[in-house]
This record gives C-alpha cells, structure tokens and sequence, in this order.
C-alpha cells in the first residue's frame, strides 16, 4: 500500500517559478509496454508529484535545477532518472516499470490508484488472498448507484432483496461489511449484515470483496467482507454535479400508486417524527393504560389520538431522480513548502424512487398427506397483490485529511445516511384454508427511518527505525508503518407506523356480499411501533515491520500485527396497539375501513350496540438489549521463498462475548463467551512471472449468532406471517476454508482464472421450525454440519488490438456452489411422518447452485463514449423452508439484462440506461412431482434513465 | 512527533476501551447484584427463583407462578383467587378448588395473559355443584350482573393438557399461545384414558384473551385429555376465541353450553376421539364463526389415528339466515357423528372438503367415519322449513376439483339417514332452547355406547323436561 501511500501527495502547481523548463514522459509496463495509468511520477523530494493520465503521459513545469524523478506503481519495482531541467527546454523521459515479484504489502484497501479498473485488478493480482474490487471508474460505467449494485458486479457475489450481500451463494450470515476497514452496525434486527443500498456510489471511492481470510482482518465471515471505502480528496480542485431521472414502465406517472398520508418531510426521509403516536399515549406501560370499564373516557379518547389510517391511497407518482454533489480539493498550507498539507472532499447525494406492482400473487400450499399417495399439493391461499413503495435515501459524506509530512497522515471522516420508506400493500383474494368461499382483504402501511451516522479518525504513519541514515533508509518500503482508525457509528431503525388491517367476505345464498372481521382466524387491526438503535465502536490498530529493519537486506519480506477491539450495543423496543371490538350492531364491518374506525365506533361500555377501544397489546419479550465486546489480536508475516513463492500466514485470535436478553424476565438471557484461535496460511506461487500464478489458502472463520437470534423473545412478523423465538442455547459455527486458484494474466488489463473452494461448517446455525408449536413458529438451531464446495471461473477479454476490437471488452463469471446441510432431528421427524423416503439433508438456506456475470464494454477515449451490456442471472436457492414434507420454497432464477451509453463532451457526460430489461418475474414456487405452484410472483417492470453529469477539474 | 502519533493512538484506543461499561448483575432484586454494574451480562443470582408466590390482600390471593407451579393445594370458596399471567398446575401436583369458589384472571395480552394450565401429570378436583358453581372470570368482573354478558377478552382461560393420543407428528404439541419454551405448555402422548380429574359445574366467562402471535386463547381447551377425565356441566360465555376446543385426546363431554363466543363453538383438530352429549351452543347475532369446526389433523392433515368423535344431543342455534356463517365444517380428513341434534338459525349448513388427492374429509363420510343422522334442521339456509338436503349438505371442493358425484353422495345421506328439516319451536330471541313442538323432535336413535344416556328427544333439551342449565349465567 505504501506505494499508493505516495500517490496521495498531490501537486501543488502554484507555486510560481522564475526560469523553468519542462519534463515530460510516459510511464508504461516494461514487459507489457502498456501505459501505466495513474502511477504516480515526483521528485525524490517529494515537492514535485503528478500521476500519469489515462495515456501514461505526464507533464512537469520545473524551475531550472537538477532533479531525481521516481515513478511508482501498486504491485510494480519503482524506476527512477536524473533530469537537467534548462531554461525553455523540455525533457523526455518514459518511465519503464517492472512489475515486482511480490509486494510488501498490498491489502485491497484503496487509495487514489484504486479508482481504475485496472488498478482494482492489479491489486487483485497482487493481493496475497482471494479478493475482488469494483473502482469508482467501474462503477461509473456501468450502471451502479449504490453499493448494492456494485457488490452485483464482483464475481461470486450477488444481492438479496436489493441490500443484503451474498458470496458464493453463501447468505448474508456469512458475509460482513466495513466502512473504510472499520465494523459499522446494520439496520434490520435479524440479520448481522448491512444493508449495501444505504451506500449511493457517488460517495464511494471503491467497494472490495474479500473471499479469504487474513489474520488482519476480523474473523467473522466466511462468504465475503465487504470494505466499502468512501470517497477522499481529489488531487486538484474537483467539483462534481450529476441528476438523473428515469422512467419506470409501472411505477411512474402511475395515478394509481398505492401509498398512504404523505407528509412533507417524507421528501427528507425524516418522516418518522410526523407519525409519531402522541407521548402521553406512547409513554404509558401495558399496566398503565386504561382498559374498558377502568376508564372509559380517557379510553376512548386515547382511541381517537390515533390516526388510524389503514386503507389505502392512491396518488399520481413521479419519475425516479436522483442527484449527486461533490466538491474536493487539496492544497499546502505554506505555499514554499509541499507540507504540511490538507485536502477534503465533501459529497451529497439524493435519491427519490418509485416501485409499484399491481401484478403479485401469493399463495400457500400444503401436502395433505403421504407424500408417494399424493399428486398434488393443496391450495390454502390464493392472494392478489398490489404493492407502492416510495424510497427517499439522501447520504453526506465529508472527508478532511491532514498530511503532516510524507511519513504522517491523519483523516477524519464522517458521513451520514438516511433512508425512509413509505409503503403501502394490499392483498385479496381466497383463503381456501378456511373456506373455499371465504375472500380475503388485507392491507398493510408502513413508514421506516433508516439513519446510520459514523465518524472515524484514522492515521498512517511510518518510522524509521535506523539512527543511520541511508538513502535505502529513506525509502518508506523500509520503514515500519502504523495504521490506526477508531471508528464510531449509530445506527437508527424506526418504524413508528406498521398498520395491518385484515377483513374477509363471502357471499350469501342470496349473493349479497357479507363482511366481516375475524379475530379469531387474523388479528384485529393494529399498529405497531419499533425502534432499534445500535452503536458500535471499533478501534484498530496495525503495524507492519519490513523485515528490511532487521537485516538491511532489500527484500519484500513483514511482519505485521495488531489488535482490535469492538464494541457494540444493540436496543430494541417494540409497541403495539390494536383495535379491538366488541360486536354489537355498531362496529359490524360494511367493508367500509374509514368508517370502521371512526370515532363514533370509540364508545367503550356500550355493550348494547358495541363499541371499539385501543388495546396496548406491547409485550416486554419483544424488547431486549444486547450487546457484544470483542477483543483481537493478530500477528502475521508475508515472506518470500524464492523467487516464485509467496506466502501470508498467521494466526488471530478472538475473544468475544455476547449478550442478549429480553425485557421479560422469565426469558433467560443468551450469552456467548468464546476464545477462539483463528489460522490462516495463503500460498502464491508465480508459475510463470506475472501471467500465472496458484494461490493456495486454509484459513477458519467463524460465524455467530445475531442478537435477535441469541435473545429468547418471541416476535410476530406479519409481513413473513411466522412467529420467531430466539434460541439462548446458540453456539457460534467454525468453519474451514480451503482455497485454490489459478490466475492468468495475458496483459495488464485481462485476466481468467479458476478458482476451487471447499468450505466445512461446524454447528451452522440454520432457521428451523419447532414443531410442537400451534402455530408457524421458526427458531434457530445448531446442526452438526455443512458443507459448501464450488468452483468459479472469471475472465475478462480485449477482442483484439485493431483500432476498434481494442475498445471492446467482454468479460464474465460463473460460480458453481453444492451445499449439504443436515436437517435438525425435530424437524426431520415431522417430514419423515409423511414422506419415510425423504432425504437427511437439504441444500441451504438461500445457497444458488450456480451465479453468472456476464458483461460487454466498450470504451472509446477519444470519442468520449462509453457502452456496457451485463446480463447476470444466480439459480433457484431455497428461500423458505417448510414444515413437514410439503416442498421447500425456492426462489427461481431472475435473469437479469441491462444496457447503457455515455458520451463525454468536455465536462459533461450524458449517461442513457435501461434496466432491467427482461422484467423478469420476482418468482418463489413450490415444485411437487414435476407441477410448480406459486409462493409468491410479481413483476417490477422496465427503467429507462438519462443522467448528465457536469466534472469540473481545475 | 513520533511520540505525539503515538499518544493519540493510544488515547483514542484508551478511549475505546473505557467507554465500555462496567458489566455485572443490573437486576436488584438479584443477590448479587452490583451497584457500579452498568450493563448487565447474565450472572444475576436469584434465591428461590421459582417458588410461587400467593400475595393475600382481603379475601383476594393473587397467584403469581414462577416456575413451580400452584402446587398440591385447595382453593377455597372463601377467597377470590387471582390468577397473574399464567398459573400451571404441574405435573404431580393435584389442584382442588372448592364448590363455589371464583378464580379470575387479571387482563392482559400474549406474555401478560392469564390462564390456568392443568399439565400432563397434573390434576384438576373442581367438583362444583349447579347451586355452588365454581366460577372463572375476569378481574373486572364484579359478579354483580353489572359486567354485559357477551363482554369478551378480558383474561384468558382454562387449559387441561394431557398424554392421551394426538395425530399430529412429532406426537406432542405445545397448546397455541404458550412458547415452545415452556416445557409444561407440551401435550400428547400414549395414554389414552389419561386422568387429568374432575371438572363439574363450571362456568368460564369472559375470557379468549389474545396469547400471542394472533391465538386467542379458547374458553375450555383440552389438548390430549384422555377419556378417565371426568367433564360434566361446564359453561364457557362470552369468549374472544372458541368456546372448547379439543387437541386430539379422547375427553368425555357431559352437558355444556357454549354461547357468545367470537369463533367456533365447538372446534377440535389433532384427532380428537371424544363423546360428547347434550350440548347447547348459542351465537351472538353479532359475533361468532361457525357453530362446529372439525378438522381431523395439521402435520400430516392424515395423521392416524383420525379424528372420529361421536355427538348425541346437541342443539346448535346460529346467528341467523343472514350472517354469512356456517353450521359445521369437516375438513383437514376430519370425520365425526351428529345424532340425535338439533341445528338451527344460520346461513349455510354442512360442508365437507373434497381435495384432489389424499385422504379427506369426504373420504371419512365415504368410509364412515362421518355420520349425520336423525338430526333436524330449521332456519338453515333458507328461512324456515324451506331448506332441501341440497341446501343444506354440501361439499367443498378444493379449487380445480370437479364434482364427481360427491354432492349427490353426501346429501343423498341427508335422508337415508333420517335427517329432516322442522321447526322444533326453539325461541332464540329471548332464549329458550326447550323445544315447544315436541313431535319435531320426537325419534331418537339409541346411542351407540353405554356412556350415552338414552332419549327419546332430539336436542340437548327435553320438551317436557326442565332446563338442566338454568345454573349457567347465559340463563340468569
């Protein structure tokens, strides 16, 4: 890294000269002989520094004078040369570089040169482990506006529900994100991921995917980890504007849009504190609060306070537009002098979108009996559905670093990111399980506030050990080098509205239409209220010792270790109120849902004609606290034996406690406590120099328990429609890894690989029902083992180096996954009542057997036009498992075309995309005996967008 | 400089680790509990953690159960007993509650509902008597008449679980509303002529508080009560779910009256085998689902043994021709017999579920295991006596299911088994369940086992007789 440490000096051409002259060049691969993009070019005094252009070329202004130039790239030897700068007259120079044998220390984590694509891949080849990256160049390209999307582009990687990463097929369990190498809390109380669509990518330097594990890095993930680094400085003053608009063929312009009340701070994503249920109601515990007959008025009073809206609206949408701001720069702060130095970069981004579908469908099916008897599942529900979602996510970024000198650099960095979600659902049709006559209506509303607020510090510092001081001294590669960042966020999820309103209808002999609602078979209308907030502090700190400091050898040898610790605190609250009635001729259900719940119906005691009240139904097992402290430390080296052979290996060590209990005492509290001893070796071995090399990894990772899982509350979650209790008897999973991989490299900029995987899970937590239960309840359980194995395969191809062919990339991955999980002995047994033959192991939960990239660019610098074609498309996995032997659920696979063209004309860039354009269906069936039956379908429809943006570079 | 790096390092490390609370026990009540504690990590000791606690106060002793059950004790008629949240009885204790004695539950939903849990192993002994009724209602309820009668959900109810034989695999359940968690919430087991005890002149009222996740809890529910369990003259008004529900087992029933339930009146799953006889069940005009909901089983719906209960002498009477609702479903390959009933006052009749394929319901008639017979309809879909067999038997098939003759089948039993449709002079508003045409109800079959009482009427209700539930508080 120390090498794109240099490229963070910047140049400072203000300085005014007397009598200059000129020095100019390229800088290019010596094997290869392509340009080397931009490496960075300065004099041995560090005064002087440019990086080469998208050619290679450079061009100095220099006093007259003597100079030693350096030119330095990630993963390549430096070359150097000695200049005689006269009056008015220009030197050439080009800089040849070699690509050096191994590096000292190239972790994927970015700087500047990690923006390009091919600075991402040189890092790739020259990382010691498995990882993969997409720049800020690529995601520019393509058409990627948020994390999300550019965790889509690396290969064996795909997302779920638009935010939560999976990696070789391996659910969000196993995969981990960090800001900037920092951990950061998620948002959603079940899962220990984050969601990747809080990140818009113009506030993104680059976005990393780790597939094996180092010492240096926190144990906790077996699929992936997720660095998501955040924009720094520009070299020179840059000022950046872009908006975007883009039509989608269901949701925009759609009178139709089912949403709900809008407020006007919606547009802020600060809705929540406008649903806000009134304090003198919300503060009131379940003992506190009135009941029928102990205080009639002020219940009924409470009962109108609310603002029980439960039906549906339906307004005219608008198009999706999004805009983006960024203004950076750097400067000296003493003009005479290069440092000390600051720089900052400050971004904004907004996003505002639409998604509707009229065209859903849920069903649920069940096998009635023996398994061999029966040709067909049987129907027990059959739903249309209809969904609008409106989605504000707004992100502010700043980033100010201080460089006291060549050897110290300290940033600070904090961003902000919110999101709220308006959504409003409605679901009708038959509910055969009762009666085949009997029709369903149900609607759901909710308003939800994401807010994730982090601020870090970090430096990095090098030292020189030697009191004598050489030339070799000099060179940073030989120095030790600190790394430390303490990072600190709060992350908020609150959900002060989700409303449930469920009635049925049927008819009469005499057709008239009867309504009615239920308790008994759905809840009574409610309204729930849930906050989660959670505040994570992680410090790290790394040193990594050149082994040069030892022995005054040159040589790419370290060792490096460091410790980390983290803390986190999770707080969830849950409230609900429900709307209950009792009967009478007053509160029977017209199907008119206003007038329901007006308040005339809030007449408690009136049990001649009925009356509604509100219930305080909150439950102190659906709060809990939980919170986690880990302490690690690591040490590892990087050595060299031979020419040919590199190798990374070391040992972490973890000490982790969790805790997690619920507000309700009877619940015992789940709590872990481990030590755990965590190896890992990476092996490179250089076939062929810099085309071929093998990589060979063993390394154990660990998975634990989320909160939730940990805590043994019970929660009801309408939207999936199972009761959840947690599980205080968890133990985390250990798992081995084994990796090999072969890498060829034809050029610079292309490369195909193979990759094989093996991965063996020691007690997997995976979701289970309990059987005994009344009802649909899911738990998670240990079980024994699993096993993940696959291989993948990745290339990216120049078509040729005519004029045209040159322009043309195509590229792809593919990556095949088999997993075998044991099915917990409780549930097996209720599977084999009705299917004897039924196999002891399933795949697992939410594992693609396979997941495809591929992609066509193209890419003229003279014309300014850049195209991409990408077309992806991940098997069916299981996304539901169901209880006895009526088939598990699988999400089918959702092939996935997009296209887009941008043209450059000087600083400004039209961008025009389609996506999404096979619309494919969002599909979940159940397969039984060759015939699909449909858990749940709908279609979001086609976009087409056009974006311009404005670069302004000084 | 190096130095100044160095310390900041440190200090914002330093930082990092004194910002993370003292841990320790936060609870108070705990004996080891710490003052300096800020967070707590799970160590809290407790002294006597389980013990039940028995809070007097007046005449009023409030039960608080926190693991041990209420224990091997007698309620006494000489105090209102309280019940906090839920109450077990666990296994080995034996629970007496003395004639005339009111137990009432504090309101309160899901973790906070009350209910008294008779667990396998453990015993009930409520032998109340028609003058001294034993009486479980909400805390609210003054016992003055000045609470409404159809006042609903206000605690929760009584459970009685035992090990008598359920169809549904793994062969033990935990009864709805109780976390799997709680061991002492399990069901089911081998033991067909289980003793849970006695219950005699009971009256539930006011109960079917939501217990979590949506279940209601049902006024009297019986999961794998087995048939050495002695029921006799219960009557559970005004509940927010069904008025009985039997999970499997085999329970003898003796005289019940249901009425102003918000659900079923009469439901059973899991492969319930009982024998029931002389049942009224009466619906409030404005709440109510079906008067019999009857599914054979869950996970497999085809579970053995199959649900196969025998009813004499019941009189079901419905919410009117108006109110969209049925009589009886047989469905989920649920069989059952009616004889000797009376059914009247609601908006659809019969229904039995044709599947696709499998075992179901319709299979159960097809075999026998479902019998309607010497029953009499009035006021069932078509006011009055105007109703035929096709009217009121039907089948329910399930979607892209094809009659194949099932229809005729099933209603051609309508009269081969001497069903008919007559107004047996039943008075539903104001109530007066004896029949005042005796010839209506006239032609009793002979029950099929010994512990039946032989009539000569149909109905839970002797036309010359007098009202053997003029006790319950539906007739007061």
């Amino acid at each position: 890294m120390k090498t794109s440490f240099l490229t963070f000096f910047l140049v400072i051409t203000s300085i005014t000269f007397g009598q200059s002259g000129y020095f100019s060049g390229k800088a290019y691969d010596a094997d290869t002989k392509e340009p080397m993009i931009m490496s960075s070019v300065f004099d041995i005094n560090h005064k002087y520094i440019k990086r080469t252009d998208f050619d290679g070329n450079f061009l100095f202004k220099l006093p007259t004078g003597t100079y030693t130039f350096i030119t330095r790239f990630v993963g390549y030897h430096a070359d150097s040369v000695v200049i005689n700068i006269k009056e008015n007259d220009t030197v050439f120079y080009d800089f040849k570089l070699k690509n050096a044998s191994v590096l000292k220390e190239v972790t994927i984590i970015g700087k500047k040169s990690m923006s390009s694509a091919v600075a991402t891949l040189t890092a790739e080849k020259n990382a010691k482990t498995v990882t993969d990256g997409i720049s800020k160049e690529e995601m520019n390209n393509k058409d990627v506006s948020n994390a999300a999307d550019a965790v889509k582009q690396i290969p064996g990687a795909t997302v779920e529900n638009g935010k939560y990463v999976y990696v070789r097929g391996l659910s969000d369990r196993y995969s981990k994100t960090l800001l900037n190498g920092a951990d950061i809390p998620g948002l959603d109380p079940n899962r220990n991921s984050v969601q990747m669509d809080l990140f818009p990518s113009s506030l993104i330097e680059n976005v990393t995917v780790f597939k094996t594990f180092s010492p240096d890095l926190p144990a906790s993930f077996t699929g992936g980890l997720v660095n998501i680094y955040t924009k720094e400085f520009p070299d020179k003053f840059n000022l950046n504007f872009s908006a975007k608009y883009s039509y989608n063929t269901q949701s925009s312009f759609n009178s139709n849009f089912l949403t709900q009340t809008k407020y006007s701070s919606d547009n802020f994503a600060m809705g929540a504190s406008d649903r806000a249920i009134p304090s003198y109601i919300f503060n009131l515990s379940v003992s506190d609060f009135p009941t029928v007959g102990s205080d009639n008025e002020t219940l009924n009073e409470y009962g109108k306070s609310f603002k029980r809206e439960f039906e549906p609206t339906r307004r005219m949408s608008g198009l999706n537009q999004s805009y983006t701001f960024s203004i950076g720069n750097s400067k000296s702060i003493n003009n005479e002098k290069v440092f000390p130095k600051i720089g900052y970069f400050l971004g904004a981004s907004y996003k505002k979108s639409f998604s509707y579908y009229n065209n859903g469908s849920q069903g649920r099916f069940k096998l009635v009996g023996n398994f061999d008897e029966n040709t067909s599942l049987n129907p027990e529900l059959n739903l249309n559905d209809e969904r609008g979602v409106e989605n504000v996510i707004w992100g502010l970024l700043g980033n100010f670093s201080v460089q006291l000198n060549e050897k110290h650099t300290i940033s600070f960095v904090t961003n902000r990111f919110q999101n709220g979600i308006n959504s409003a659902r409605y679901l009708e049709g038959n509910n055969y399980s009762d009666a085949a006559d009997l029709f369903f209506q149900t609607r759901t509303l909710f308003y939800q506030q994401r807010e994730l607020t982090n601020g870090q510090v970090k430096g990095q510092h090098y030292f020189a050990i030697s009191k004598k001081v050489t030339d070799e001294d000099k060179d940073i590669d030989n120095m030790i080098k600190l790394n430390w960042i303490t990072s600190y966020t709060q992350s908020v999820q609150k959900t002060p509205e989700l409303k449930f309103f469920t009635n049925d209808y049927t008819y009469n002999s005499d057709s008239d239409t009867i309504y009615d609602l239920q308790p008994a078979l759905y809840s009574d209308p409610s309204q729930f209220y849930r906050l989660m907030t959670e505040t994570n502090l992680n410090a790290k700190i790394d040193f990594t010792v050149p082994l040069y400091v030892f022995n005054k050898k040159e040589n790419n040898n370290s060792i490096k270790f460091g410790g980390y610790f983290l803390d986190k605190n999770r707080n969830f609250e849950e409230k609900r109120y429900d709307f209950v009635t009792q009967s009478g001729s007053n509160t029977s259900f017209n199907g008119n849902v206003n007038e329901y719940v007006s308040d005339d119906k809030f007449n408690a005691g009136d049990y001649t004609n009925g009356f509604m009240y509100v219930q305080n139904s909150s439950e102190d097992r659906n709060n809990y606290i939980g919170y986690e402290t880990n302490y690690s430390g690591y040490v590892m080296s990087d050595f060299e034996l031979g020419d040919k052979i590199q190798i990374r290996t070391g040992v972490r060590v973890e000490k982790d406690f969790i805790f997690s209990k619920s507000m309700n005492k009877n619940d015992s509290p789940g709590r872990l406590d481990n030590f755990d001893v965590l190896p890992s070796f990476n092996g490179t071995y250089d076939i062929k120099k810099d085309t071929l090399k093998l990589r060979v990894g063993y390394s154990r990772t660990l998975a634990r328990p989320t909160f939730r899982e940990l805590a043994p509350f019970t929660s009801f979650d309408f939207v999936g429609g199972n009761v959840y209790v947690g599980n205080p008897d968890l133990k985390r999973t250990l798992i081995d890894n084994f990796d090999l991989r072969l890498e060829f490299y034809p050029t610079y900029r292309e490369n195909i690989s193979l990759g094989l995987f093996y991965k063996n899970f020691n007690n997997p937590i995976e979701r289970a029902f309990n059987p005994e239960a009344a009802n649909a309840e899911l738990t998670w359980r240990n079980v024994e083992q699993a096993k993940v194995y696959g291989f993948e395969v990745e290339f990216a191809k120049y078509l040729g180096d005519s004029k045209v062919w040159n322009d043309i990339k195509v590229g792809g991955n593919f990556t095949y996954v088999k997993s075998i999980v044991e099915i917990p002995t409780k549930e097996y047994i209720v599977i084999i009542s009705q299917n004897p033959n039924a196999p002891t192991t399933r795949e697992m939960f939410g594992q693609s057997p396979y997941i495809v990239n591929a992609f066509v660019n193209y890419k003229n610098k003279k014309s300014g036009i850049v195209a991409n074609v990408n077309f992806s498309v991940s098997g069916k996995r299981i996304s539901v498992v169901t209880i006895g032997a009526t088939p598990n659920i699988y999400q089918q696979a959702r092939p996935n075309l997009g296209m887009n063209i941008s043209k450059r004309i000087n600083n400004f860039t039209v961008k025009l995309s389609a996506s999404n354009l096979l619309d494919s269906p969002y599909l979940n069936t159940y397969n039984f005996k060759e015939q699909d039956y449909v858990f749940s379908n709908f279609r979001t429809g086609r976009t087409f967008s056009i974006k311009l943006k404005y670069n302004f570079t000084k | 400089m190096k130095k100044k790096i160095l310390l900041v390092t440190v200090l914002s490390l330093g930082l990092a680790v004194t910002s993370c609370k003292k841990k320790g026990c936060t609870d108070p009540v705990a004996t080891n509990y710490s003052e300096k504690a800020k967070k707590d990590d799970g160590s809290c000791v407790y002294d006597n953690l389980n013990a039940t606690e028995f809070i007097e106060s007046g005449n009023t002793v409030t039960i608080i159960d926190h693991g041990e059950g209420i224990g091997t004790k007698t309620l006494t008629a000489d105090k209102i007993w309280i019940l906090n949240k839920f109450v077990f009885v666990n296994s080995g204790q034996t629970l007496t509650i003395e004639p005339g004695t009111v137990i009432k539950g504090k309101a309160g939903q899901g973790e906070n509902a009350s209910a008294l849990i008779v667990t396998r192993g453990g015993k009930i002994m409520a032998e109340g008597t028609a003058a001294n009724p034993i009486i479980f209602t909400a805390e609210s309820d003054d016992l003055n008449g000045s609470l409404s009668k159809s006042a609903r959900g206000l605690w929760g109810g009584l459970i009685v679980l035992g090990k008598a034989k359920l169809n549904s695999s793994p062969g033990e359940s935990a009864i709805e509303g109780i976390p799997t968690t709680e061991s002492r919430g399990l069901y089911g087991g081998n033991d067909d002529a289980d003793n849970s005890g006695v219950l005699k002149y009971i009256s539930i009222r006011h109960g079917g508080t939501d217990i979590g996740a949506g279940n209601e809890i049902n006024g009297l529910t019986l999961g794998g009560v087995g048939s050495q369990t002695v029921i006799e003259n219960i009557e559970i008004i005004a509940n927010a779910d069904d008025g009985i529900e039997c999970f499997g087992g085999k329970p003898q029933i003796k005289n019940i009256v249901i009425s102003y339930c918000a659900d079923d009146c009469f439901d059973y799953d899991e492969g319930y085998r009982g024998s029931v006889q002389f049942v009224l069940a009466f619906q409030d005009p404005n709440a109510g689902d079906r008067m019999g909901e009857h599914d054979g089983g869950t996970t497999p719906e085809d579970g053995a043994p199959y649900a196969h209960p025998i009813f004499y002498n019941a009189t079901y009477i419905g919410r009117g021709i108006s109110a969209g609702k049925r009589m009886l479903t047989f469905r989920d390959n649920a069989g059952g017999e009616y004889h000797n009933s009376v059914f009247i006052n609601q908006a659809k009749g019969i229904d039995i579920e044709k599947l696709a394929s499998g075992e179901d319901s319709y299979n159960r008639f097809v075999n026998g295991d479902i019998v309607l017979s010497n029953n009499v309809f009035f006021d069932v879909v078509v006011a009055g006596t105007g109703a035929t067999a096709a009217d009121i038997f039907k089948i329910s098939f399930a979607t892209g299911v094809t009659d194949s003759g099932e229809t005729t089948n099933f209603q051609n039993s309508f009269t081969s088994n001497s069903n008919t449709v007559a107004d047996p002079g039943i008075s539903v508003s104001p109530l007066n369940p004896i029949p005042a045409n005796a010839s209506s109800v006239a032609g009793a079959a002979a029950p099929i086992s010994s512990w039946f009482t032989t009539t000569t009427y149909k109905g839970a209700f002797d036309p010359s007789g007098t009202n053997w539930a003029s006790w319950t508080l539906l007739f007061q």
